[in-house]
This record gives C-alpha cells, sequence and structure tokens, in this order.
C-alpha cells in the first residue's frame, strides 16, 4: 500500500537535491579575468634568455635533473654560467626589492653540478646542411650547440689544444675547475659535433670552408690585449691580463714574490690579483683609473678580495713601468681625475703634475682586450671604429655571404653570457640562411621584452602562449601575500683557505639548500600549477589544467568577475585587461 | 607535459547566489573541501545558508540541515549524538554560523553546548556584522566601525569569542582566515580528528558590508592577520596557546585604509586601534610563551 | 506491575518503556522529577540513548528536532515558561515534520508568578502544528505517552501529552506500569527517514518561495486530518494489548441529557464525581471529555454534541480578551450543529486554583438557570 502524500519523506519537507550548476552566474558580469603566463625580469635581463621561473620551479620541487633540463633549452653552458656569470638577472629580480634576490647564478650551478639531463633538440630540417663554428669560447660553443640541436651537421674549429676559450684557458681554477667545464662540454659534444682542435684560420681557409659548408660562424674573441702606451712595457715580470692567467692555468706561471701589482679595475684585473696572492705575492695591489664605485669588477668579487686582503688603490693611472736592468722594479702613477668625458667614451683625464711610485716584483696590465682579426680583415670583412668585426645586429651576418660572427669578435665590452646570446642568435640566424626561411632570420616572435635576448626553445617548440613582451613588475604583486625568507648568505671558502690555492672558492649549495633557495623565487609570469586561483575562487569557476594540455581557464558559465583570482596570483599569470 | 595533479572532487560548486568576491563564500569551500563529503553540515540564517542553495538546488554536495538562528550549536549536537546512538562514530558534524548567530543571539546555547564538550565542529564565520540583512552592527563589529545602524561609528568593542570559548576548556578552539586556506584546512583536518566541541573562528571579509573593491578579499584578510589584528593561532584544553603564522607585524594603517567602512577614521581612533592592536598582541604572545621581542633591548 | 507513583514517575517509567534515543531537556517546577528521574535512569543503565542536559528549553526542543531528523526517538519535557521559551522551536519541529514527543506540566505562565496548575501554557501552542493530548490521571499519563511515540512516529508530526502542575505532576496514584515485552510489541523500534543521508546528501529546509510554503502547510494538514484516524487505531490498538482505551474524547451519559459538561484533564474527575451524586438524584447531566485536542476532534464532538440543548464548557486556561480556549474551538466546532447549542464557558481553576465539586454544581445550576447562554466566560469562585 503506498503511502499517501501527506505522509512520503520526499514530499513533506523541502530538501535540495538539485544543483545550483542551474544557475549561470557568469551572465552577472561581461568581465572576466583570463590565465596567461608573462615575462620575468630576470629572464628580460638575461642576455642567454634561460627560462628562470620554470627551472626554478622544477628546483624549488627537488627536481633538479628537470631545472637542468629547463637551462639546456637555451644554454649550452650552465655550469659554467653558474661560477662566472655576472648576472644581471639578479639585480632585476623582483624579490630584491622584498627581502633579497635569489641567487639564481648559484642555482644555475647546482642544477649544473647536480642534476642531469640532455639538450633537448629542436628540430630536425637541419640534417644535411652543415656549418662550421671557428673559436670554441661560449660564443662558438653556443653556435655549434643550437646548430646540432637544429639539426645540423656541425665542425668546431679552435686554435688551440681544448676547448673553451678564456673558460679553458685563462679564467682560474678558483672560479671555474676544469671539471666544471668538462661536465657542459661533455653534454655539448653529446650532440655529435666534431672537433679540430688546433687548427687555426686565416683567410684562405675562410675561402675553403665556405665552399665546403657554405655557413660559417666567426666566434675568434678578443685575444689581444690592449695597453696604454708607455715607457717599460718589455721589461721582464711585465705582463697583459690574460698572458698571466694563462700562464697560471697552464701551471707556468712567471716568478711571484714580494709585492704584485695589478693594474685595471675590471674583473680580469681582480682574477690577476688573486691569482697572484695565491702563487705566493707577499702583497697585492690592484690599481686602477676608476673610483671604488666605477670599478666594473662585480662588487662582491672585490669586498672577497678585500677579504683576503687586496688592496685597492683606485683613481690612478699609469704613466711608466720602472725597470732595474731588465727586470721590473715598479710603476709611476698619475691621479686619475676622471674616466670618461661627457660623451661618456673611454677617455682618462690625469693630473699630469702629480705623481706617486709604487715598487713591485711583478706587473699585470689588466687594461682591457680586443679582438685580433689576423689576415681575416680586409674590404668584405669590415671591422668596426673599435676594432671589432663589423655585423648586422639582428643576423650577425658580416660583409661576405655566408660568413656571420659574434661574441667579443664584434665587440665589447663582452661577457660570457653576451657571447652565448651572440652565438644563439647567429645560430638561428645560419639555420634561416641554410634552410631558406627567411621569417627566421630575426628571432622576433620569441624576443624576451623586445630583445635583445630571445628563447630559442619558444622559436621552435612553443608549448604556451605566454606573452614574451609583458613583464611582471614588483608593483604588479601583492606584498600581503609574500613571505618574509631571506637569503641565507653563499658559503664560501674561508678567505685564509681560499688564499692557500686554487681550489673553487665558492661552496656549492646542497640538494636541500638548492631547493630551499630556489622555493623563494617567485616565479614571475609564470604558472607553477600553485591552483592559488583554483583555491580562492568563491565560485569554484577556475578550471584546472586539463589533459589536453589546457591551462587553467575561467568558466565562463559561472565565473562571476570578481577578479579574486588575479588579487591572488602571485606570480602575476591571472589578470583583466588586454585580449588574450 | 605535466603529471596531471590529482585533485579530490569539489564539495561546493557554482552557480550559488553569492556577492562576487564573497569571503564567506570561500570560507565555507574551503571549510567543507578540508571536511570532505563524509559529514553533516548544519547553517542557520546567514548568507551561507542563502549561498547553501533556494529549493530544490543545493550548492554544496553533503548532507546540510537548515537549523533556526540561534540554535547552530544544539542543532548540530543533536544530529551528532543520534548519528552515536545509530552507531554512526566516523561523520563529522560541523556548524556554520554567522557572527550575529555565534557573538549575539546563539552565544548562551553555544556556551551549553561548549560547557557539555558536544562533539561538533563549529566554524563561526565572522563578517563583524549582519550581513545577510544589510549591514548592521553586531558584537563581533570592531570598534569605530561604520554599519548601517553604528552610521557615525560602533563605539562598542568587538566581543572576545576565542577567550569566551577558551573559557570553557574546549580541546579546540583556533583562529583562521581565507587569506591562509592551508592554514585553514589544516585547523579543520585537526578539528576532524579530536572529539568533542572544537571551535573555529574564521574571518570572512564581506566586499558588500566592509565597502571594499569586489577582488579585495583575500588581500583584507591576509592584512588583518599581518597587522596582528586578527593574529592566526590555536587554543588546547582552554589554555594552550600556540601561534601558527609568523606575522610581519605591519601597522594597522595598512589593514583600516583598505575598506571604506573605516574612510571615516582620524590618526586618534587609528591610534587607538593601534594601541589596543599592539595590547592584545603582546598578551597572545606571553600566553603563547614567545620571547618577548622588547626584552632584547 | 502496579506501582505507586506520581503523574511525573509515570511519564519517567513510560518514556524509559519507549526506549529512547536521545532525550534533551531542562529544568523547571513542576517537571523537574521527570528529569531527575530520567537522569537516575541513565545513571543505573536503564534509560537507553543519550540524555542531553541542556542549558536551555529552546536549546532542548533544538536538539530533539534535530536528533529526530537524524532518525532517532527523541523525548523532553517542560512547562509553562520553559514551553514558551520553546515556541519558535515548536514551529520548527512541526514544520520540520519530526517526531518529537514531549510531556508538557501545565503550569500558571507569569507575570504574575505562580506554580500551580493552569492550561494556558499548552493551549497558548496550539497552533505550532503538535498534537495535544491532555492526561486525566497519572495512569492516562503513561499510557498517552506511549501512544505519543506510535502516533508521532507514524504522522510524523510531533506530540506532546500534556498533565497538570500538582494534581497529576505530584500526586501520587496506583498505577499499572506496562512490562517491556508489551510496550515492546506495541511499540515497533524507530523507523523514522534519515534526513543526512550520505549516500543520497540534500540541502534539508532550504528557502522555498511563497507558492512551495503553502503547498507544505496544506500537507501537514493533511497529516494531521489523517491523524485523527490514527490516534483512534493506535488507542484501539493499545487497548487490544494493555486492556485500557481512551479514546479521542470521551462521552458520558450525553444522550437525553439536558445539560452537558464539557471538561478536559482533572477537571474531568471531579466532574464524574458530581454527575454520579447527580444521577443518584434523577438529574440528567451529561459529560463530554476532550483528550485529543489537536488535531481538533470536530467530527467526534459534532457526534455527540450537535443535538446536545446546553453546554457548560469548565476549562483552567483563558485567552485573555477572548474566553477559555476549548469553549472557543468547541463554539467555532459547532457552529454549524442544526440545533444551536447554548454554550457557556466556565472559568474554574485558573491559577491552579481547586475546582471543588460544589463549584461544579454551583455551574451545572447557573447554566441551567438561564435560557440562553452568554457570549462572555463567567468566572466561578470560592463562596
Amino acid at each position: 500500500m503506498s503511502k499517501p502524500r501527506c505522509l512520503d519523506p520526499e514530499l513533506i519537507i523541502p530538501i535540495s537535491r538539485g544543483s545550483t550548476r542551474v544557475f549561470k552566474t557568469g551572465a552577472w558580469t561581461d568581465r572576466q579575468p583570463f590565465h596567461r603566463e608573462k615575462l620575468s625580469p630576470c629572464r628580460a635581463a638575461c642576455p642567454v634568455g634561460n627560462d628562470i621561473p620554470r627551472a626554478l620551479t622544477k628546483a624549488a620541487a627537488g627536481d633538479l635533473d628537470g631545472a637542468l633540463a629547463v637551462f639546456l633549452q637555451e644554454n649550452p653552458l650552465p655550469g659554467v654560467c653558474g661560477r662566472v656569470c655576472l648576472h644581471p638577472c639578479q639585480p632585476e629580480c623582483n624579490r630584491a626589492q622584498w627581502d633579497g634576490t635569489v641567487q639564481v647564478r648559484a642555482l644555475e650551478r647546482a642544477a649544473a653540478d647536480l642534476g642531469r639531463a640532455l639538450p633537448p633538440p629542436l628540430s630536425d630540417s637541419g640534417r644535411g646542411k652543415p656549418a662550421a663554428v671557428v673559436g670554441s669560447g661560449p660564443a662558438g660553443l653556443a653556435a655549434a650547440f643550437h646548430l646540432a640541436r637544429l639539426g645540423h651537421p656541425v665542425d668546431l674549429y679552435e686554435a688551440r689544444s681544448s676547448l673553451g676559450g678564456v673558460l679553458s684557458s685563462a679564467i682560474p681554477d678558483f672560479r671555474l675547475p676544469a671539471q666544471a667545464l668538462e661536465r657542459d662540454l661533455e653534454r655539448i659534444l653529446g650532440l655529435g659535433i666534431k672537433v679540430h682542435l688546433e687548427t687555426r684560420l686565416d683567410r684562405a681557409g675562410l675561402k675553403e670552408l665556405l665552399e665546403s659548408r657554405r655557413a660559417v660562424f666567426l666566434a675568434l674573441g678578443a685575444g689581444r690585449a690592449r695597453v696604454p702606451e708607455m715607457e717599460g712595457l718589455g721589461l721582464k715580470g711585465v705582463l697583459t691580463g690574460l698572458e698571466f692567467l694563462e700562464a697560471a692555468k697552464a701551471g707556468t706561471p712567471p716568478p711571484v714574490t714580494g709585492r704584485a701589482l695589478i693594474i685595471g679595475g675590471g674583473n680580469v684585473a681582480l682574477d690577476a690579483a688573486l691569482t697572484a696572492r695565491r702563487l705566493g705575492a707577499e702583497e697585492v695591489i690592484l690599481a686602477c683609473l676608476e673610483s671604488r664605485e666605477e670599478m666594473p669588477a662585480l662588487e662582491e668579487e672585490v669586498e672577497l678580495a678585500l677579504e683576503e686582503g687586496i688592496e685597492i688603490r683606485p683613481r690612478l693611472g699609469p704613466r711608466e713601468v720602472l725597470g732595474r736592468e731588465d727586470r721590473v722594479a715598479g710603476v709611476r702613477f698619475s691621479p686619475c681625475r676622471s674616466v670618461f668625458d661627457s660623451e661618456g667614451l673611454f677617455n682618462p683625464v690625469l693630473d699630469q703634475g702629480r705623481t706617486l711610485e709604487l715598487e713591485a716584483g711583478l706587473v699585470v696590465l689588466a687594461t682591457g682586450q680586443e679582438p685580433d682579426l689576423g689576415d681575416l680583415a680586409g674590404p668584405e670583412l669590415a671591422s668596426t671604429p673599435r676594432g671589432g668585426l663589423q655585423v648586422v645586429p639582428e643576423t650577425l651576418a658580416a660583409g661576405m655571404p655566408g660568413v656571420f660572427a659574434g661574441g667579443d669578435l664584434t665587440g665589447g665590452p663582452g661577457s660570457v653570457a653576451l657571447a652565448l646570446a651572440a652565438g644563439k642568435r647567429a645560430a638561428v640566424s645560419i639555420h634561416a640562411y641554410l634552410t631558406g626561411r627567411s621569417e627566421l632570420r630575426v628571432p622576433d616572435p620569441a624576443l624576451l621584452a623586445g630583445g635583445p635576448g630571445f628563447s630559442i626553445q619558444r622559436l621552435f617548440r612553443p608549448e604556451t602562449d605566454q606573452d614574451l613582451r609583458r613583464v611582471v613588475a614588483f608593483q604588479d604583486l601583492e606584498p600581503l601575500f609574500l613571505d618574509h625568507r631571506p637569503s641565507r648568505p653563499l658559503e664560501l671558502l674561508a678567505p685564509a683557505e681560499r688564499r692557500a690555492g686554487f681550489r673553487e672558492a665558492a661552496l656549492p649549495l646542497s640538494h636541500d639548500r638548492a631547493r630551499e633557495e630556489a622555493g623563494r623565487c617567485f616565479n614571475c609570469g609564470t604558472c607553477t600549477g600553485c591552483d592559488r586561483c583554483l583555491l580562492f575562487c568563491p565560485d569554484s569557476s577556475v578550471r584546472p589544467p586539463g589533459e589536453e594540455g589546457q591551462g587553467y581557464c575561467l568558466d565562463p558559465d559561472f565565473c562571476k568577475g570578481c577578479g579574486v583570482c588575479a588579487q591572488v596570483c602571485i606570480r602575476g599569470v591571472v589578470g583583466f585587461g588586454e585580449e588574450p | 607535459m605535466e603529471p596531471l595533479k590529482s585533485r579530490p572532487p569539489e564539495v561546493m560548486g557554482s552557480g550559488h547566489s553569492a556577492c562576487p568576491g564573497c569571503g564567506a563564500a570561500l570560507g565555507m569551500k574551503l571549510v567543507l573541501q578540508a571536511l570532505g563529503p563524509r559529514a553533516v553540515v548544519v547553517v542557520i540564517p546567514s548568507c551561507v545558508s542563502v549561498i547553501a542553495g533556494p529549493y530544490p538546488f543545493a550548492a554544496a554536495r553533503v548532507p546540510m540541515f537548515h537549523a533556526a538562528f540561534e540554535i547552530a550549536a544544539p542543532a548540530a549536537a543533536g544530529i551528532a549524538n543520534a548519528l552515536k546512538v545509530q552507531g554512526v562514530e566516523d561523520v563529522p558534524v560541523l556548524a556554520f554560523a554567522g557572527d550575529g548567530g555565534t557573538f549575539d543571539i546563539g552565544l548562551q546555547s553555544l556556551s551549553g553546548a561548549a560547557d557539555r564538550n558536544e562533539n561538533i565542529i563549529y566554524v563561526c564565520v565572522d563578517n563583524e556584522g549582519y550581513m545577510n540583512t544589510g549591514v548592521q552592527v553586531s558584537s563581533a563589529t570592531p570598534r569605530f566601525t561604520w554599519t548601517g545602524t553604528t552610521p557615525t561609528g560602533n563605539t562598542r568593542r568587538k566581543k572576545q569569542i576565542m577567550e569566551i570559548m577558551a573559557a570553557h576548556r574546549i580541546p579546540y578552539a583556533a583562529t583562521a582566515t581565507i587569506a591562509f586556506p592551508e592554514d585553514l584546512a589544516a585547523k579543520v583536518r585537526r578539528a576532524k580528528e579530536l572529539k568533542g566541541t572544537r571551535f573555529i573562528h574564521l574571518l570572512s571579509p564581506c566586499p558588500t558590508g566592509w565597502k571594499t573593491a569586489e577582488d579585495a578579499s583575500p588581500k583584507v584578510a591576509a592584512a588583518a592577520v599581518e597587522t596582528n589584528l586578527f593574529p592566526l593561532y590555536e587554543i588546547e584544553d582552554g589554555l594552550k596557546h600556540t601561534l601558527t603564522h609568523r606575522s610581519q607585524g605591519l601597522p594597522v594603517e595598512r589593514y583600516l585604509s583598505l575598506q571604506g567602512r573605516y574612510a571615516h577614521l582620524g590618526p586618534g581612533e587609528i591610534e587607538a586601534v593601534q594601541a589596543e592592536v599592539d595590547r592584545a598582541w603582546a598578551e597572545l604572545r606571553r600566553r603563547a610563551g614567545e620571547p618577548d621581542p622588547q626584552a632584547s633591548r | 506491575m502496579r506501582r505507586f507513583l506520581t503523574g511525573n514517575q509515570a511519564v519517567a517509567e513510560a518514556v524509559r518503556l519507549c526506549r529512547p534515543g536521545v532525550v534533551a531537556a531542562y529544568p523547571i517546577t513542576p517537571q523537574t522529577p521527570i528529569y531527575e528521574k530520567l537522569s537516575e535512569m541513565e545513571a543505573s543503565g536503564e534509560l537507553s540513548g543519550i540524555m542531553m542536559r541542556t542549558e536551555s528549553e529552546h536549546s532542548a526542543m533544538a536538539a530533539c528536532l534535530s536528533a529526530s531528523l537524524t532518525g532517532v526517538r527523541t523525548f523532553t519535557a517542560t512547562s509553562s515558561q520553559g514551553l514558551a521559551l520553546m515556541h519558535e522551536m515548536l514551529h520548527f519541529a512541526s514544520g520540520g515534520r519530526t517526531a518529537v514527543v514531549m510531556a508538557c506540566v501545565n503550569r500558571s505562565l507569569a507575570l504574575p508568578w505562580a506554580f500551580w496548575s493552569d492550561q494556558t501554557d499548552s493551549l497558548s501552542q496550539r497552533d505550532t502544528g503538535w498534537l495535544q493530548l491532555y492526561a486525566e490521571d497519572n495512569q492516562e499519563a503513561l499510557d498517552s505517552i506511549i501512544q505519543a511515540f506510535r502516533i508521532a512516529e507514524e504522522v510524523l508530526l510531533p506530540c506532546m501529552v500534556v498533565t497538570e502542575a500538582n494534581f497529576i505532576s505530584h500526586f501520587m496514584e496506583p498505577v499499572e506500569v506496562p512490562d517491556q515485552e508489551q510496550v515492546d510489541s506495541f511499540l515497533p523500534p524507530v523507523s523514522l527517514p534519515r534526513r543526512f543521508d550520505l549516500d543520497n546528501p540534500g540541502y534539508v529546509g532550504p528557502v522555498v518561495d511563497q507558492v512551495q510554503y503553502r503547498e507544505f502547510r496544506a500537507l501537514s494538514q493533511e497529516a494531521m486530518t489523517l491523524s485523527l484516524e490514527v490516534a483512534r487505531r493506535v488507542d484501539r490498538d493499545f487497548r487490544e494489548v494493555f486492556g485500557r482505551g481512551y479514546g479521542l474524547i470521551e462521552a458520558v451519559e450525553v444522550e437525553g441529557a439536558e445539560l452537558v459538561l464539557v471538561t478536559t484533564a482533572t477537571i474531568t474527575s471531579t466532574a464524574r464525581h458530581v454527575l454520579k451524586k447527580l444521577k443518584a438524584q434523577g438529574r440528567r447531566i451529561g459529560l463530554v471529555k476532550i483528550r485529543l485536542f489537536r488535531p481538533f476532534p470536530t467530527a467526534a464532538l459534532r457526534a455527540v454534541l450537535d443535538q446536545a440543548p446546553r453546554i457548560a464548557v469548565i476549562e483552567r486556561n483563558l485567552s485573555l480578551g477572548r474566553e477559555g480556549i476549548f469553549c472557543s474551538e468547541l463554539k467555532a466546532a459547532l457552529c454549524h450543529s442544526p440545533v444551536r447549542p447554548q454554550i457557556q464557558g466556565y472559568l474554574a481553576g485558573i491559577g491552579g486554583t481547586d475546582v471543588t465539586p460544589e463549584m461544579i454544581e454551583r455551574i451545572i445550576g447557573h447554566a441551567l438557570s438561564r435560557p440562553e447562554a452568554g457570549d462572555e466566560p463567567i468566572w466561578i469562585r470560592e463562596e
């Protein structure tokens, strides 16, 4: 017998069993936020175009293999850069305006040292289209690396007996140990690049290469020292910066006793000073034209040098190297009143009337380098006023068809990062040239914040529609959502230990420390899958990333356009505004 | 491609009638997600019960009961005891009540339930006023606040509900807010593991009543915590205080300046608010056994 | 087993026998012995289920109705101020179609303060949608509790059993306390709908619109109407099992009576005594006892009173501004009677004053002395 309606439990009191999803609250608004990745200021500043936020997302999860793989998408030398890069990314880090920059360089080193990954291939359309790279410094290595990733057979020519340019010949072991470079080189060579050591290029050789290879990238570097003209340069015990460093690295340093006098204010001078200290100089003085603040050397490196007892004498311009018989005895200086003129050109003004003499048993002139074109220079390969090879900046094409050039060869001031960037740009340019894909000649679609840095990975293997033109600034982040976790200072050997030899001065980050430090990265502009947008939506209207690879998106049926998701996205990925 | 993260199914869904950016809806969602669908939830007349859905629709996939205004606690207790009689021991009963239903009209019945140590989780969704009926003052409304019934600023202070609950010596009481969802979820999960009366004071900003932008609720809640105006902490057995968040110690102005309901405040009033916050924060730290930051001076 | 018990004790025994799941209560004179007796039973393990010693009657009813919705058998007891405090919850319990059973001990409502029997407290809750049974003596109180659980659980409406302060609550009488097996055979284990179903979750009690509200009310009214028949049937079943029955009303010697008294509760006992005496004198006075007040047994009353020439309603309550409530309800029920009975209301025993046999005789005399009844109630006081 069926129950009367007035006793039917389901009918007698209201019980909602349907879902409020019948109400399409998305109709409440016509303005809904959207999810789109953007650029981080660190990546915008990195000439190499490293996808730092993405790499650090992996590192923060303890995945150093993954972090390394991300670095290798743009950078063949993460172990090197992790030690010697001037880290232009770090001052731009948004966290620098909060509680201290993220130690990006140290993290790149940790990924290179502790992670294992292979360089990801980009394309095989370069197959059967060989190219040549001359010079195996960072520019040449980068060009070879990326060309190989694009499928090209590559021949790499190096005048010396080992690869790496100054990386292997001059940068001291306490800054860049040989094994670190080796690790990076092994990965690069694993791409099948053919290496020709002890092969120097001249004009005739170049013509030959062009016939067989059609495209040649010249990355000869800046091998000639630039020294001020003065008396006494031929005395024994007077060396240029590179000469000194190379000799030390080769194990055949000149005798170093008493006082060593290093002239120059850049990183080479600083390395020379530190090397002299380790080789036994009782006293090391570094004298430079610049004031302390103007010194081009990295400030943090100068601090470390001072810790080791190096004395800095700023604002001194060398007038004459003094000798006793055929050996150096010291240098006469005049105070330098200014280094650059009103147009910003290098034009030091010395106070000629006053002099100062400093005794020394070793004088190292680390006053700059310039390219040595040898017999390559000529009407087809013009040089710039400063002595570098002239090229079209966007394509790195030189005067002769099929010849490209980059790095210190085309002018300075240079750096490892800028050289790597040049090698990458050349690789794309050469790839376009050899495959006839003129639309790739310049990597504009992949430029980072308008360039010149660009992402080669994005050019050939785009995975997201990240907006590479918009940079997430610190003002775009909500400080109320940021935690306070200042960095723990990077560890170094104690000054006494450092001075005692050529052991690597910077101690490595452990897995845990790397993870901790990488966790400080705000990942500006990069979606890390943190789910905050999803979590904070009062209307459960944020759809998580799906199986078809689509990212987070807002459900237009239900999103009320409140903007909470944009507010809580601490990476600046979700926002209102421009058309996605 | 990243492996897909496994996410538990959502308990609270879309299509409900909360104002855009509603802090209470977000709080409700976060609590229900941490609670899980194996639970019984009591709601009372408040924004929450309206958000829960009009007949015959429901916003949440969990058995829910719309009780009367002042009976969140005894209703939940009745259900909990009935389930126990039925031999069901592993289904938590949770009551949502607003600040009105907790600090004012429901205080007596909450006190009774706490005194009996009824086996319920009680979450006070505090938006500092009667917001479902407009914007009227409650005893959870802080001093100086504009509401529809205190148009020149509230003269009463906010009741110290945590102290009141602690005085009942219940096993667990905690503050939480929507800006710190992991902290909130951890506290709900902690509460689930315990028996007896468990109380969570959940600060849930209301853009409509607090006169903020629609997207501001998480930011305002974060500011409340980071200025020490609403510290995050737990009290066990009414005596043991534990801070659960290290705050930035920002000046209260960072919080007040975000809200139109404080737009009329002058420097004297802001100072008064700061002084009270400082006093209460120092007292809380003392109870939590935190070292005195002034001591080293 | 025959025992000498107060009405309160009898109620407590009945509750124990019915195996409640949740009992929630708050003390108030003259209910407290029920509460205390149940607490003793809980302590000794005799009482099943869980006892909640709430901090107010309002919370007690809140807990009971919620427990009932969960699907267990629930009970509470109160009086006067406590019942008034529960008012909001009484509506809630009825609208929620729960099966809460409550013992209400009539007591005067303040102000002024007084602690003796007056029915205004329970009667002023007549609109809350609860079934109401008025007990005449301790045995009926006990029996009605047992019947109440069965009726409530069948019609899904809450039911209160009303007794009088002092006269029932605290007076001792011989009472037959049934044994557990008998009660179990009469009152099966609870099988109420379990509203909080994890496998089929729903939101119980959402906001409805005007039309929906109306229709839910219409269903409750239908259930009320149905409960007349259910109450009758349950009482019959009870008689079969326990040998005692009470009906919805009881008519005594109404046929051909020149005057019929209408009473409830303990006044009925006194009236029976007076009628016996007058019958011996050859007087033809009838008596109708109203036991079930909600739902109002209109048909049953019309069946016995439609033809009565005069009716005197004697009651211990007053709706200020009108008259005694039983009188008003009876007048409304009989307004379509073909013979217009003259119905006069008499207020006797307000505030717990004694209603003596002499007063009842005076009432009879008064009622018969006037050709027409008046609209206003007559106050009966001690001489």
